[in-house]
């Protein structure tokens, strides 16, 4: 076989596997979060991101067979039976091929970086008047919440109101921390000395977790709390019941260590019972 | 005993003697314990039980004896006493002393990298142990957070090391036709601060978890470091922090020393033009270890300083358990870390790239395709990669306005080692591959690391890392491109120079084994963690929840896989070396100099210094429609002339 026929079979297999997996991937990606690949998305963010994502997976397709194809196809094809007796042709480049992959590769990453601002810039959007603010305070091992529009009613359970915008004013006491709602898209560090802000709206009713997402100590495994969104009404009744002190503190590991049981399986568990007391 | 001083022996008894000695001194005549407002006497009793064991072991082995008897006036060594440093006539005991023949030391580096290697993949199986099923019930979390940061530590410091110490001392000089590195007294000190750097740093464990603290007293920050908790940890931090900073130091001084070989050392006719890739790529990583080292060593330093003198850089909060007067910055500590830290991981696969090249040319019997634009690449990822550390505070709140500058240059750096893709498949399309284990390992790094690069791309954008930051699919993402991209080079480069530096041949048999079981092993591990990490599970966590456990028990049992077949590599380069079949100059009919000279390799390499006349890439017949494309370096006389 001759050089064009090597080229043309091995472009074939390239379009086949491509087109054959973007279908897939067009057919799977919105089935992702109904299968729990991926969490739940419960704010305007995680819809942002979740197509971001989907669109950066078509793109890199494409280029993933076309070096697995052109590699794979050369190592199957061109495998010498041991030791070659003979050298390959002594190609030492293709100025067209060259110019061309340099071209594609500036056009794919400045679309990449074009399309990533475009995102990054509506993601920035400028609050709207009736934002909910919430102070959110990282403490070795759990999150401390309060919301100065209330009167500074605090808890360390959250709870936020379903198409509300949200904006979060992190900070933390002790160490490095990172406030991590995995279903909002939410993840900002906690930095001790310094605030840090970010803002989403949640649009689905249901129940998550506030997880941290940086290594912040012995118990960093543990540092994982739940949220609810829940409706306007129900938001209103958590924020009363904050006024008049009836919220139930969570435990914080630390705390929970006096009645820890030397067994790791249930101090594991008793662990996780500890938040919910 | 005439014969066993100087030697790693003597080294290794004055180097305890001089640990006990130095942290005695401060128990004996400054202190004990910690002063609620002072210093802390036992860390700082630490420090300087490791300055007493450096000095120790550097008596024992013999390395201040040249600069005593300089500083003494006494006569500037001839050539015969130079010959004597460098292992003449010392057979097997020149390997554990100080001794300054580059081929030696790239020995040496060889066996203790391997010795990481294993000390580092040990840690990662006790992590998959750890979370084969939810509940922290292999370890208390904060054992288990001291493995993990050990694991991730000892394995960037092994791969740091594992291509610029055995392959960058070993074969560069001889590739580039110099009888030994520009300075072989600071190559073979840099050796001589790997190894104490190394027991310093497995003090970790021993104090922090065994003798002192217990479970919280281990390491908790994991390998970044970052300092309001590197500053709150435990006792193990300090043996951590000074391993680190002298295994940095002496990997500046590798550094140093390559960069300069390479510049000063290339014999008449080894242009830049025909310089092989493997030493382009290993110039690269030389260049980001000597440049980028010095920031994360700074960092370590301002640790110890904080968490001994109370100095305050990192720590922010006062009262409670605080630590010195507060006022520091958690964000300078993670711009040092990441500045050193980002150039860091492109400095660990540069030299992969280049070795994979070279061994995709030999074993495809075909010239480079596209020398120039290979070089592009490698340099372009060396200029690169000191613009974008800060793709790794996408989340942390600095400076927002310059976000999209670094996703800028990190989007860019995909342009550069696209390139390197583009020479990978031009040089394999139409070759004659002989698909021998180096062969195998090289083709699997092209698999590896397009997976590695393209989950990068997912990462170097702004919102879509948000999500993404901190979690499994950023752990799995560079573990394709380090244990996929790296090690793979590796694992390429020993089976490809193991018989020059040995005199041996690798058993293929067992190669092929190794290879499969590692490329299984590894990619559904791998694979299955990016899946865990789009769920949403976290980094670094001993427990999780049940959602992940199906992904999690598919990862432990494939990484048992990966490290069983990286047994039988360890078990294959040992029998080979003890029995292997003897190796011939030059097995696999490849071009560059260290080929043409004899195995073993003789003391200063040539007789005569060559003349290159040709690059490394002279293979080929004709091409079907006409005369070949000439390239930069081209020619086709011998290669060596004189």
């Amino acid at each position: 076989m001759n050089e064009p026929q090597h080229l043309r079979r091995a472009a074939l297999i390239w379009l086949v596997l491509t087109v054959v997996s973007l279908v897939a991937a067009w057919i799977i990606g919105p089935q992702l979060a109904s299968w729990g690949s991926i969490p739940p998305v419960a704010s305007n963010r995680a819809e942002d991101v979740d197509k971001l994502l989907g669109i950066f997976t078509l793109l890199s397709i494409p280029v993933f067979w076309l070096v697995v194809v052109f590699a794979g196809y050369a190592a199957f094809t061109f495998k010498s039976d041991g030791r070659p007796d003979r050298d390959g042709p002594g190609i030492r480049g293709h100025m067209p091929t060259q110019v061309t992959w340099v071209i594609v590769s500036v056009i794919l990453v400045s679309f990449l970086f074009g399309y990533g601002l475009y995102a990054y810039n509506s993601l920035q959007s400028a609050s709207a008047a009736n934002t909910l603010v919430v102070h959110v305070n990282g403490e070795q091992w759990l999150w401390n919440y309060s919301f100065p529009q209330y009167g500074n009613a605090s808890s360390t359970t959250l709870e936020l109101p379903v198409n509300r915008p949200v904006r979060f004013d992190i900070t933390s006491t002790d160490v490095q921390h990172s406030f991590w709602v995995p279903a909002m898209d939410v993840k900002q560090d906690a930095v001790p000395g310094v605030t840090t802000h970010i803002s989403a709206t949640p649009t689905q009713i249901g129940s998550y977790e506030v997880r941290c997402a940086e290594l912040c100590g012995v118990y960093h495994s543990y540092m994982e709390t739940p949220l609810l969104i829940v409706s306007e009404s129900d938001f209103e009744s958590y924020i009363a019941t904050l006024q008049s002190g009836g919220s139930a503190r969570i435990a914080s590991p630390a705390n929970a260590l006096a009645w820890m049981v030397p067994d790791a399986d249930s101090r594991a568990s008793s662990i996780r019972e500890g938040w919910v007391a | 005993m005439r014969k066993l001083v100087p030697s790693y022996f003597a080294g290794a008894v004055l180097g305890a003697i001089g640990f006990f000695l130095g942290s005695q001194y401060v128990t004996h005549f400054i202190g004990a314990g910690n002063a609620p407002d002072g210093p802390n006497f036992d860390q700082q009793g630490l420090v300087i039980g490791f300055i007493g064991l450096l000095f120790g072991w550097l008596l024992g082995i013999g390395a201040f004896k040249y600069p005593f008897s300089w500083l003494l006036a006494m006569k500037d060594p001839d050539h015969e006493e130079e010959m004597r440093l460098a292992g003449k006539d010392a057979g097997v005991m020149r390997y554990f002393r100080f001794t300054t023949d580059h081929k030696v030391v790239g020995i040496q580096y060889l066996v203790v990298t391997m010795l990481m290697l294993a000390l580092g993949g040990l840690g990662a199986m006790l992590i998959r142990t750890e979370l084969i099923t939810p509940g922290a019930k292999a370890f208390p979390t904060g054992t288990y957070n001291t493995i993990v940061s050990m694991h991730g530590m000892l394995m960037i410091l092994t791969t740091i090391s594992f291509f610029i110490g055995p392959f960058g001392n070993f074969v560069v000089p001889i590739m580039i036709g110099a009888r030994d590195m520009a300075f072989p007294r600071l190559n073979a000190l840099s050796f001589a601060l790997l190894f104490p750097g190394l027991v310093i740093f497995m003090m970790t464990p021993i104090f922090g978890l065994i003798i002192m603290n217990g479970d919280g007293g281990g390491v908790q920050t994991g390998w970044t470091v970052y300092g309001t908790l590197a500053d709150q940890t435990g006792i193990g931090m300090t043996p951590l922090a000074a391993g680190v900073l002298l295994i940095g130091a002496s990997s500046i001084m590798g550094a140093v020393n390559l960069v300069t070989t390479v510049i000063t050392m290339r014999a008449p006719g080894m242009t830049w033009t025909r310089l092989p890739m493997t030493v382009w790529g290993i110039f690269g990583a030389a260049l980001l270890a000597a440049i980028g080292t010095g920031a994360f060593s700074a960092d370590l330093l301002l640790i110890l300083l904080d968490r001994i003198y109370k100095t305050s850089f990192f720590y922010v909060a006062t009262g409670g358990n605080a630590v010195g007067a507060g006022g520091g910055s958690s964000w300078l500590s993670q711009n040092l870390f990441w500045f050193f830290g980002h150039p860091e991981v492109y400095l660990i696969v540069l030299p992969a790239f280049g070795i994979v090249i070279d061994i995709l040319v030999v074993f495809g019997r075909k010239p480079l395709f596209g020398y120039k634009m290979a070089v592009l690449g490698i340099m372009g990822v060396v200029v690169l990669s000191f613009l974008v550390w800060a793709h790794h505070e996408f989340v942390s709140g600095w400076a927002p306005e310059i976000r999209p500058f670094y996703m800028a240059t990190t989007e860019m750096i995909s342009i550069p080692t696209g390139l390197v893709f583009l020479v990978v498949l031009g040089t394999l399309w139409r070759g004659r591959l002989w698909m021998t284990t180096a062969m195998l390992f090289a083709m699997s790094f092209i698999w590896n690391f397009l997976i590695g690069g393209l989950t990068g791309v997912f990462l170097s954008d702004v919102p879509a890392d948000v999500q993404l930051h901190g979690g499994m699919f950023v752990t799995a993402h560079f573990h394709y491109t380090i244990v996929g991209g790296a090690l793979m080079g590796f694992f390429a480069a020993v089976y490809f120079w193991f018989p020059k530096m040995t005199g041996r041949m690798l058993d293929e048999r067992l190669g092929k084994i190794h290879f499969w079981g590692t490329q299984i092993g590894f990619n559904v591990a791998f694979l299955a963690m990016f899946y865990v990490g789009l769920q949403g599970m976290p980094r670094r966590v001993a427990d999780y929840a049940p959602i992940f456990a199906p992904a999690n028990f598919v990862i432990s049992i494939f990484a048992f896989i990966l490290a069983a077949s990286i047994l039988v590599f360890f078990y294959n380069v040992i029998a080979s070396w003890v029995a292997g079949e003897k190796a011939v100059a030059n097995p696999w009919g490849a071009k560059s100099l260290e080929w043409l000279v004899p195995t073993p390799v003789p003391l200063e390499n040539f007789e005569e210094i060559p003349v290159v006349a040709s690059g490394p890439y002279d293979y080929g017949e004709p091409v079907d429609s006409g005369k070949p494309i000439p390239a930069a370096g081209g020619g086709s006389a011998g290669q060596v002339a004189g």
